[in-house]
């Protein structure tokens, strides 16, 4: 990730933010310091020491000036209407209402894991996804459970994912490139490990993407896929291609060719998918994932299939 | 308190278990608050401490959620809130000249319905775990469904407790300043604080029992098995919000308008100057106060709610920012041109402009959607809450410790320890919290147990965790400053700081009665005139027309307070009911029109008839015809009874055909409604009984006692009217 996404805002969306953000700042940071340099010419000039006190007499009483009040009443007051004004402008221009278009993605938040799927295209996957770059991509949000929030810092501002409602936002990356995302709406135990990576691809990279998503491998007849089918892991995983179909827990298809393992934790190796399937929480404390006490010849056995599901 | 002789010889414990005095009843407040501000504190520091490097493993995450819940929770319910209504409790009678509170039986009762409250809080550590889901609670996480622990039932529990207890303060701190002030002091010569509590109370009032309905809802659903904010069952997951956030940004206020009175209090007194725009900070005072019931969705931006709603709360949270810069500006100008004592407490005051105002200036930032949208639910916000609630609330109290504690004990603190703590506190303060709005910045959402390695995230927090380090050896330094200085602190004499309000006109610490003698009051700043009789304030500065004595009924104006109170829990009731009951479908719908409006209508009208017998007795017993106000109030009972009757009825009539309060939101809201209704139509026969015995034995206040009961049970009869046409009548 970028060191500040307001400074490197990598979509319109982001700069308009940005750029909003500059301004406010800057009328903000002004007013702070004339408030500040007020104080502190007040503890300059207006002080009276310790040991001059009982010399110094009680200063001119002053009790208020309209006039004054009235200024410091009203120039406020029209800053906040440009502020307002510019408020409602960038609401406009960053998330404009989707209107009839259909989603080109849809994800769907659950503790604590993203659910992505592309309708025009039938894919499914979890926690790593593409969409093109220089393209504006309409994102569907829904929540399978709690209250979570859509946040890529540097793509566009966030919005919450709300059970039994759908929201939207617009993604529309200048360049390629990969980004963070993260949940923003604290939604339980593991809300900090609900990470997520997108990766911004040129239009060819991403049609090929597509494809390689769409690609399902016929049903296997390695030892693992035994073991996955008798240690009941399709009552939450779905692998396509295979009677797994559930949507419980991510979408296992092209599992090896994700970069992280648990919504961002830990690399994905075979070190760190072992343990994984030793002891969940001994990666990701509280995860829904169960511990199923599995054999050392069955975690083997898992890896080494789960490892062709590329 | 007339048994003043036999209280001073019990054992301490005693004493202070069972006074009644405003005084020590504020000065259980500010140890009770000074403890927990302990653990609070402590709370805080794990929270830094687990936070400092990335990848930290000291705390579990589901440890870590309870401790940031409790600490949100116990700095906002425990310690801000409590510590501003124990200044209170102390400082309004004093600076009004009374000798109590209005109702100090009621003024003990809000403090140990406090304590109890805070201890029933930590009692859920024990019981399987404290709450974790948000100081906020958000539903459906907040539900059994998510936190099937009993922790969240301990935070509703706790926080009914307390909110009974604040309304409780708020209606007597109202009524105190309403009907006991000295002779002379009106309303516009009242000393700012006074004026902001005043202000502060109101919205308790009405702040309160909107979180009430609430948590009681949250508590059905937890524990009755209703649906209201279950989404997956019909129920709605952002009415929690709404209801949650239309008493959550009062309560902003309600932690902010005391500290503004402490300052508006300070300031003047170390620049030697009298406030500069006195009716202007009133003034902006209530204006805040009106705006805060209009902003609440500013914390919902993110929700997705649409242009237009979210257009009208920016335009109320930036019109919020007015009359609160218009106080920055008046302390700023009372400090210009004075001759300015840089005390501890001043040090506090003027520390407490600066940092306000950046937690002021971030939270208009907020009110530029798109930009809350950015960092809404980021370490930005934390950063602002802080500067807000720390920088600017905290400071203000540090200060009105080092100000107040003089009057309070008769003891100096130590200036030397304060400075020390100040520059301490100051330096730590600005180290966690200013670095924590880069953090939300670039990316690092709040409310995470931990956080992954980026580039300078590490570096970042670890400052903060520096920072933290820092205040909290200022706490200590100031905790050490008091017990030294309770022990063989520096004798302060009646007025340390040469200060004008009534509070320096008596003994520090003042008699059990408050006063010898009161000076006389013709301005805002009477120790000034009688110091200064060459130049005294009233020949310069016109404060309305002279006081005409007139101070109103107690019994009346505590009445219909409380009624203003309740009138807010039954309107969010009622809301849950257009909400949930009104847009009633399918099987909702059925049970709805199983209702029956006539036989309902034949009790409804029982009960407006007692509303007419109870009118009846009152008019009576003025006449004094006492036999016939019996009668009357017995028929009233009797009428009451009927409608009772009447409700049980049509209860056990659903109950029959198996609609119970957990089979359909309808159910839920119906239920809930009417059966507080209920609740309330019963607590009002008990009163009535009472009443009846008061006006035969001819009881002295008997008369005072049934005109309180009656306008109570007048109002129930309207909120019925009101509950009778939504349920009944509207299809």
């Amino acid at each position: 990730m970028q060191l500040c996404p307001l400074i490197s805002a990598a979509s319109p969306q982001a700069d308009s933010v940005a750029t909003l953000f500059g301004w406010v700042l800057g009328v903000c940071g002004c007013i702070f310091l004339g408030i500040w340099l007020a104080t502190a010419i007040c503890s300059r000039r207006f002080r009276v020491h310790p040991h001059e006190e009982e010399s110094t007499p009680d200063p001119k009483q002053i009790y208020g000036s309209r006039r004054l009040e009235l200024i410091w009443t009203v120039i406020p007051a029209i800053i906040v209407g440009v502020f307002a004004v510019a408020a409602i402008a960038g609401m406009q221009t960053i998330l404009p209402p989707m209107g009839d278009q259909k989603p080109d993605i849809i994800v769907t938040g659950h503790q604590w894991w993203w659910e992505i799927h592309y309708p025009e295209h039938g894919v499914v996957t979890a926690n790593e996804f593409a969409i093109p770059a220089g393209k504006k991509t309409l994102v569907q949000l829904e929540s399978a459970d709690v209250i979570h929030s859509f946040w890529i810092p540097e793509l566009a501002p966030k919005q919450d994912m709300i059970p039994g409602a759908s929201r939207h936002i617009w993604l529309e990356p200048y360049e390629p490139g990969k980004f963070s995302g993260v949940c923003a709406e604290f939604c339980g135990t593991q809300h900090a490990w609900m990470r997520f990576e997108i990766s911004s691809l040129a239009p060819e990279e991403f049609a090929s993407w597509i494809a390689k998503q769409k690609a399902v491998a016929a049903a296997s007849t390695m030892e693992g896929a035994k073991v996955f089918d008798e240690m009941n892991c399709r009552e939450c995983h779905s692998i396509q291609g295979t009677e797994a179909t559930a949507n419980v827990a991510p979408d296992l298809t092209h599992f090896a060719s994700r970069e992280t393992l648990a919504s961002g934790v830990v690399p994905n190796n075979r070190e760190n998918l072992t343990q994984w399937l030793q002891d969940p929480d001994s990666i990701k404390p509280g995860s829904h994932m169960p511990n199923f006490n599995l054999s050392g010849t069955d975690i083997s056995a898992l890896v080494a299939y789960l490892e062709t599901l590329r | 308190m007339g048994n003043l002789e036999s209280q001073q010889q019990l054992p301490w414990f005693y004493r202070w278990t069972t006074t009644l005095d405003h005084k020590k009843i504020g000065i259980l407040y500010l140890w009770t608050t000074l403890f927990f501000f302990a653990v609070g504190g402590m709370e805080a520091m794990l929270i830094r401490i687990q936070l400092s490097s990335p990848g930290n493993s000291l705390l579990s995450p589901e440890v870590y959620n309870q401790i940031f819940t409790m600490h949100g929770t116990t700095m906002v319910f425990l310690v801000v809130m409590p510590v501003l209504i124990g200044f209170a409790n102390y400082l309004v009678p004093l600076m009004i000249g009374a000798r109590d509170m209005a109702f100090p039986r009621l003024n003990a009762f809000s403090y140990w319905l406090y304590l109890l409250g805070g201890i029933l809080l930590h009692v859920s550590f024990l019981a399987g775990g404290a709450p974790a889901a948000g100081w906020f609670s958000y539903a459906p996480l907040a539900g059994m469904g998510f936190s099937s622990t009993p922790g969240i039932d301990y935070w509703v529990i706790a926080l009914l407790v307390m909110g009974i207890g604040s309304v409780g303060s708020g209606i007597n701190l109202i009524v105190t300043i309403l009907t006991m002030r000295a002779e002379g002091m009106t309303m516009r010569r009242v000393p700012l604080f006074v004026w902001m509590i005043f202000v502060n109370s109101f919205l308790i009032v009405m702040a309160m029992p909107i979180l009430n309905a609430s948590i009681i809802m949250l508590l059905v659903d937890r524990q009755l098995h209703t649906h209201f904010f279950d989404p997956a069952q019909g129920g709605s997951a952002l009415v929690w919000q709404h209801f949650f956030w239309a008493f959550g940004h009062p309560e902003v206020y309600i932690m902010a308008l005391p500290a503004f009175g402490m300052i508006s209090e300070m300031i003047p007194v170390f620049s030697r100057k009298p406030i500069f725009g006195y009716t202007f900070i009133a003034g902006s005072t209530v204006a805040i106060a009106l705006l805060s019931f209009g902003v609440w969705a500013h914390h919902m931006f993110a929700v997705g709610l649409g242009t237009h709603f979210n257009a009208v709360f920016a335009i109320g949270s930036m019109l919020i920012a007015v009359p609160t810069g218009v106080k920055i500006f008046n302390w700023i100008a009372t400090m210009w041109g004075g001759a300015i004592r840089y005390t501890t407490a001043m040090n506090f005051a003027v520390a407490f402009l600066v940092e306000f105002v950046i937690g002021g200036l971030s939270g208009v930032m907020f009110a530029v959607v798109p930009i809350d949208w950015q960092v809404t639910d980021s370490y930005f916000v934390v950063a602002h809450i802080h500067y807000v609630l720390f920088g600017g609330t905290l400071f203000a109290v540090f200060g009105a410790v080092y100000y107040w504690f003089p009057k309070i004990s008769g003891r100096l603190l130590c200036p030397k320890l304060g400075k020390w703590h100040f520059w301490v506190t100051v330096i730590g303060f600005n180290l966690t919290f200013l670095v924590q709005h880069f953090l939300g910045l670039m990316g690092m959402p709040r409310r995470v147990y931990t956080y992954p390695d980026e580039p300078w995230w590490g570096v970042l927090n670890g400052l903060s965790t520096l920072g933290a380090i820092l205040m909290f050896i200022g706490a200590a330094i100031f905790f050490y400053n008091i017990i030294r200085t309770l022990r063989r602190g520096k004798l302060a004499g009646d007025n340390p700081w040469n200060a004008w309000t009534l509070e320096w006109a008596t003994t520090s610490p003042p008699p059990e009665n408050n006063f010898e003698r009161l000076p006389v009051i013709k301005s805002r700043r009477p120790l000034w005139d009688l110091k200064n009789p060459d130049r005294p304030d009233w020949k310069f500065e016109h404060t309305g027309p002279e006081d005409s004595g007139h101070r109103g009924s107690k019994a009346l104006a505590s009445v219909k307070l409380f009624l203003l109170s309740e009138s807010f829990f039954f309107f969010a009731l009622m809301a849950s009911f257009v909400i949930f009951g009104l847009r009633a479908t399918g099987a909702d719908a059925a049970a709805r029109d199983s209702l029956d409006a006539v036989r309902t209508g034949i009790f409804t009208f029982f009960l407006i008839a007692s509303s007419g017998t109870v009118w009846f007795a009152e008019r009576s017993l003025r006449k004094g015809k006492t036999g016939v106000a019996v009668l009357g109030l017995l028929a009233t009972i009797g009428l009451g009874l009927v409608f009772l009757s009447g409700q049980g009825t049509e209860y056990l009539g659903l109950w029959k055909e198996g609609i119970t309060v957990d089979s359909t939101l309808f159910a839920s809201s119906f239920f809930t409604l009417t059966g507080f209704h209920a609740f309330h139509v019963l607590l009002g026969l008990v009163a009535l009984g009472i009443t009846t015995v008061l006006v035969q034995v001819k009881r002295k206040g008997a008369e005072t006692c049934l005109g309180a009961i009656s306008l109570y049970w007048h109002f129930v009869d309207v909120v019925w009217i009101l509950v009778f046409v939504l349920v009944y009548l509207v299809k």
